[in-house]
């Protein structure tokens, strides 16, 4: 009995131990702004009172929510938007970025530079893609355009002028970049056990049969990981809006983050407090987003 | 076949419409993610940089402007720098609570998942106040020790999930081995855990320093000395000081993205080799 | 053991961090050391000389300042690397832990409503008034940048002078008044028709900028839009014929006039109508009198190249001339350091250096005391004596408005150029710019 108790105590001074830097340095960075945007969704915060954020009081504690789902149309187009390119993401990154990494995983002549050159535009910066994709759009100097004229002549497409266009011109310029996640599951796939392959094949199974019934199933946890990072890199979505199409045309293009920048910093009115509001909203949504997800790939893991 | 088996660096077979397939989504990868930046490249020689052809006489007048005027290297030193030492720590800091959490079951465990799933939402306009204030308050402000210590904080989420996911594939026979051995729950971790985890650390590693390296609205902020600034502020600045000269501008962008590509390849070997490493024990 | 490694690279981070934080107070203490009262002048001309040449003048000109008065008082000078954006962002910053810039040039950001809400900057009206030569300096800027409350938190040396330009060479080619000759808003038209006609493309546009300095211009036209101009930011309906007008005017006479090809997405890096022009492919630029200075060598020919005035329908001439935000002091500091930012504001759009600024091709002066026929003697280079003209003819406009962002506010700035695509491709029709314009002044309050 008691030494068992000794243990106990031991194994909860570990788990604390271990826990207590990560936890310290979330209090530190994360604590405080996370009370703040939650109280100041709140309250009336703006230019007009920059640094003394004033609470509305109870008659009025949720005009910013109400405001901003009935009057600000800029407010709702960037949720639906944001709520798009999430679903965007899992329905083309993932899957796309599973199918590379298997394809990949077969090791067939070039795979590793195959695998470096998906890499690339995930690990240059995003100014420098956002700046790439805005010269590729132009109408002046870009592609998009000529070759648009090549197979309809005079059609003299300007993507980013065009409110419907705009919006895939954004998604594009990221959606089909996944190579960190491709990495991501290619690490998964090499440390499955190749005995469980070698039974497989002595079994008769076709490659197709292996990666779908073996690999598949075994890359679960990971491709819920990558859904997560990716799904939230889809609702968080910022630089390539304010590199490519700043928003517009006619704030077409917002995103939840967008929004929050350009309501906050982006305007004279200096709207914390409707900002804060959308980051409340963003941060409910993460957290939902992470939960289903987690959820559908059932990344349960016991002791 | 046997002989493929043994040697893991060759293709796995299959027919011959697979092997077509297999060709034919990597011609695809290659030309969706070399092409933007391989069209920047060649337009970086143009007068008037654009359309589809080649150009028809070779200007290096960018190049020329940014090796000659712009102290590149210092602003590569610093990213370096911050990058790396971010990295690892924040690696350091999350794997003990990953493993944790992973590997034990105790109260409030959901709870530091849901800790660590928040910051993956916080808008960095609402971080960045409170942020720039504890900096200036522990007197940090435009210091590379300064950002060191927030990047150590940013990416942990995504350092979290992965690491978490990572541990939670461990055999658990690995741990108990090692507890009949008499090693003491760090003992366990360290010698036992942290070798297995390798490729799980390298594949973490790998996306923080990518994150890191990448960080802009930070940098920005925190940053004001140029000898201190890091790449992505450089191509920042670049933007503004080019947006009137293209051919300069393209070629900014190919000096800023070129080294990185280069680093990442050469990295990405010893991942590699560390990936197999893994897998030979896991 | 491997917890060990944890800690030491943790106490080595922390070590790093202190000394450089060590480093960094040392660095701070040495700057005002010697006793004499010491203010820090931060502006944004970060660029070097080769990139853009006007800023290495622009920080000559503060050294001087600094250099004449070393043995008074220590005036640093600091160039933000983020120039005037990122002093702004600063300064927002700052402000949110209770800092302020001793002074700064916020270039055109405005952060006076908030810094002045947190009563972190001074009046500086008393001092304009008490000095008749300070206030001739600044111009428009003490009756455009007095508060509700009558006072000046900002004043500048520089003022967004805007007209436009032309390209002479082609508009003879085409066999279109030049618009020197312009009586009404009706040659405008028939000019850009005879353009079309030749196959010249009239204007190269965008969804922000250029596109906004034609509506202000065509704002001008006669008394009735003039007074809701003039309302700006007290507007509270855009539902108004003469505003209705203008958008007709835009969409009809201006957007559908141009192909895609010139019609750019707008934003900081959308410079093609620029290059649009100074490589001879348009015939009017919309952009203020500084991009004379991109105007060097260029395609189209320099000496093709004109300063024009905008017509109205009465007869007169219109410009666009706005000051903005610029000096901003802290109210923290004390009477003889704020005396000190005065002296330098005053140094700053004096005569002597207004002159330098017009001559050096730098931008344009809302000081009342240069004498611009003189300035045009002394410059040599083309583009500086296109600077000068340009100038020279934007101070003879019978009319000089605010320009649009300024005149609005940079919101329904914003709001307004969305439109022009849609206006531009005809699936919005001005109704909806209207009723949407609204609906975001609405969701604003």
């Amino acid at each position: 009995m008691k030494k068992k108790k000794s243990r106990l105590n031991k194994r909860t001074g570990f788990i604390l131990y271990f826990l207590m830097p990560a936890i310290l340095l979330y209090l530190i960075i994360y604590a405080y702004p996370l009370i703040n945007i939650f109280f100041t969704s709140f309250c009336e915060w703006n230019s007009k009172n920059f640094v003394a954020p004033r609470f509305l009081g109870w008659d009025h504690v949720f005009d910013n929510y109400r405001k901003i789902f009935t009057v600000d149309a800029n407010f709702q187009r960037a949720l639906i938007n944001s709520i798009k390119w999430v679903i965007l993401t899992m329905l083309i990154q993932i899957p796309w970025s599973v199918l590379v990494a298997l394809v990949l995983s077969k090791r067939e002549r070039g795979w590793r530079m195959t695998r470096n050159a998906f890499v690339i535009p995930n690990i240059i910066s995003t100014a420098a893609i956002g700046l790439i994709f805005l010269n590729l759009y132009s109408p002046a100097r870009g592609i998009v355009t000529e070759i648009c004229n090549k197979i309809v002549p005079g059609s003299n497409v300007s993507v980013l002028a065009n409110e419907k266009w705009a919006f895939w011109g954004v998604t594009f310029s990221f959606v089909l970049f996944g190579g960190s996640s491709c990495l991501l599951l290619m690490t998964q796939i090499f440390s499955i056990d190749p005995g469980i392959y070698e039974a497989a094949k002595v079994d008769g199974a076709s490659s197709l049969q292996i990666d779908t019934r073996i690999t598949l199933p075994l890359l679960r946890p990971m491709i819920g990981t990558v859904s997560v990072i990716a799904a939230n890199y889809g609702l968080l979505l910022y630089n390539e809006i304010a590199l490519i199409s700043g928003g517009g045309p006619d704030n077409s293009t917002y995103s939840l983050s967008f929004y929050i920048y350009k309501t906050a910093l982006g305007s004279q009115k200096l709207n914390f407090a409707r900002a804060n509001t959308a980051g409340v909203i963003q941060i409910f949504l993460g957290i939902l987003l992470v939960g289903c997800i987690n959820r559908l790939f059932h990344t349960k893991d016991g002791e | 076949m046997s002989k493929r088996k043994k040697n893991g660096e060759h293709s796995e077979g299959g027919s011959r419409g697979a092997k077509i397939f297999r060709y034919f989504i990597m011609l695809l990868v290659m030309i969706v993610s070399v092409y933007p930046i391989l069209w920047v490249f060649i337009s970086s020689f143009k007068k008037n940089p654009g359309g589809l052809s080649l150009p028809d006489e070779w200007i290096f007048d960018g190049y020329v402007t940014i090796f000659t005027k712009l102290d590149i290297q210092t602003y590569f030193i610093n990213s370096f720098i911050i990058t790396i030492i971010s990295t690892v720590i924040s690696v350091a800091i999350v794997a003990m609570a990953a493993y944790v959490v992973a590997r034990m079951k105790f109260f409030g465990r959901a709870l530091v998942t849901l800790m660590f799933s928040t910051t993956l939402f916080i808008p960095s306009v609402s971080i960045s106040f409170p942020i720039y204030r504890l900096l200036g308050d522990l007197g940090l402000k435009d210091t590379r020790a300064g950002v060191i210590f927030i990047y150590s904080g940013l990416g942990i989420a995504v350092t979290y999930f992965i690491l978490q996911s990572y541990f939670s594939t461990i055999p658990k026979e690995m741990e108990e081995a090692a507890k009949i051995d008499g090693c003491g729950y760090t003992g366990t971790f360290v010698r036992i855990i942290l070798p297995i985890a390798k490729p799980g650390l390298a594949t973490a590693g790998i996306m923080a320093f990518l994150n890191n390296w990448n960080e802009f609205y930070f940098a920005s902020i925190l940053l004001k000395s140029p000898e201190k600034m890091t790449i992505p502020a450089l191509l920042g600045q670049f933007t503004s000081a080019y947006s009137k000269n293209l051919n300069g501008m393209f070629s900014a962008i190919i000096v800023a993205v070129v080294p990185t590509i280069v680093i990442f390849c050469l990295l990405s070997e010893t991942f590699v080799k560390s990936l197999t490493a893994g897998a030979v024990k896991g | 053991m491997k917890n060990k490694v944890f800690s030491s690279i943790l106490a080595l981070a922390m070590t790093v961090s202190f000394v450089s934080a060590a480093g960094q107070t040392v660095l701070a203490a040495d700057d005002g050391g010697d006793g004499l009262p010491s203010v820090t002048f931060t502006h944004g001309y970060y660029h070097d000389e080769s990139e853009w040449a006007p800023a290495a003048e622009m920080r000559k000109i503060y050294q001087e300042f600094a250099d004449m008065h070393k043995d008074e008082f220590t005036f640093n000078i600091v160039a933000d690397q983020g120039g005037a954006e990122g002093i702004y962002n600063t300064a927002l910053n700052d402000l949110s832990s209770g800092d302020f810039y001793d002074i700064a040039d916020f270039g055109g950001w405005d952060i006076t409503e908030a810094a002045a809400g947190a009563g972190a900057i001074m009046d500086l009206k008393p001092y304009l008034d008490a000095d008749d030569d300070l206030k001739a300096g600044v111009g428009v800027c003490y009756d455009q940048n007095m508060t509700a409350d009558g006072k000046i938190y900002s004043v500048r040396e520089q003022v967004e002078g805007v007209g436009f330009w032309y390209n002479e060479a082609l508009f003879k080619e085409a066999g279109a008044e030049t618009p020197d000759m312009w009586k009404s808003w009706a040659d405008f038209d028939a000019a850009v028709d005879k353009l079309v006609a030749a196959g010249i493309s009239p204007f190269s546009m965008n969804a922000g900028w250029p596109t906004n300095i034609l509506a202000a211009g065509y704002s001008q036209r006669d008394e009735a839009s003039r007074e809701f101009y003039a309302k700006g930011r007290e507007i509270e309906s855009f539902d108004d014929e003469t505003f209705r007008q203008t958008t007709g005017f835009m969409q009809k006479n201006v957007l559908e006039k141009i192909d895609a090809a010139h019609f750019g997405p707008g934003g900081d890096d959308d410079n093609q109508y620029m290059l649009d022009f100074t490589s001879g492919d348009s015939a009017m630029l919309f952009n203020g009198v500084w991009a004379a200075g991109d105007f060097t060598d260029c395609e189209a020919g320099i000496e093709n190249l004109k300063p024009a005035l905008f017509p109205t329908d009465d007869g007169k001439k219109a410009g666009l001339l706005s000051g903005g935000c610029g000096y901003v002091v802290s109210d923290k500091l004390s009477d003889e350091q704020k005396e000190i930012c005065v002296e330098f504001i005053k140094y700053m759009t004096s005569p002597e250096i207004a002159g330098r600024i017009v001559e050096n091709g730098i931008g344009m002066v809302p000081s009342t005391a240069v004498d611009y026929e003189a300035a045009a003697g002394t410059v040599e280079s083309p583009a500086g004596k296109l600077l000068v003209e340009a100038c020279r003819t934007l101070n003879t406009a019978d009319i000089k408005a605010l320009g649009w962002g300024n005149n609005f506010g940079g919101d329904v700035e914003g709001e307004y150029q969305n439109k022009y695509a849609g206006l531009k491709d005809g699936s919005k029709s001005v109704d909806d710019v209207i009723k949407e314009l609204d609906q975001a002044l609405e969701a604003a309050q």
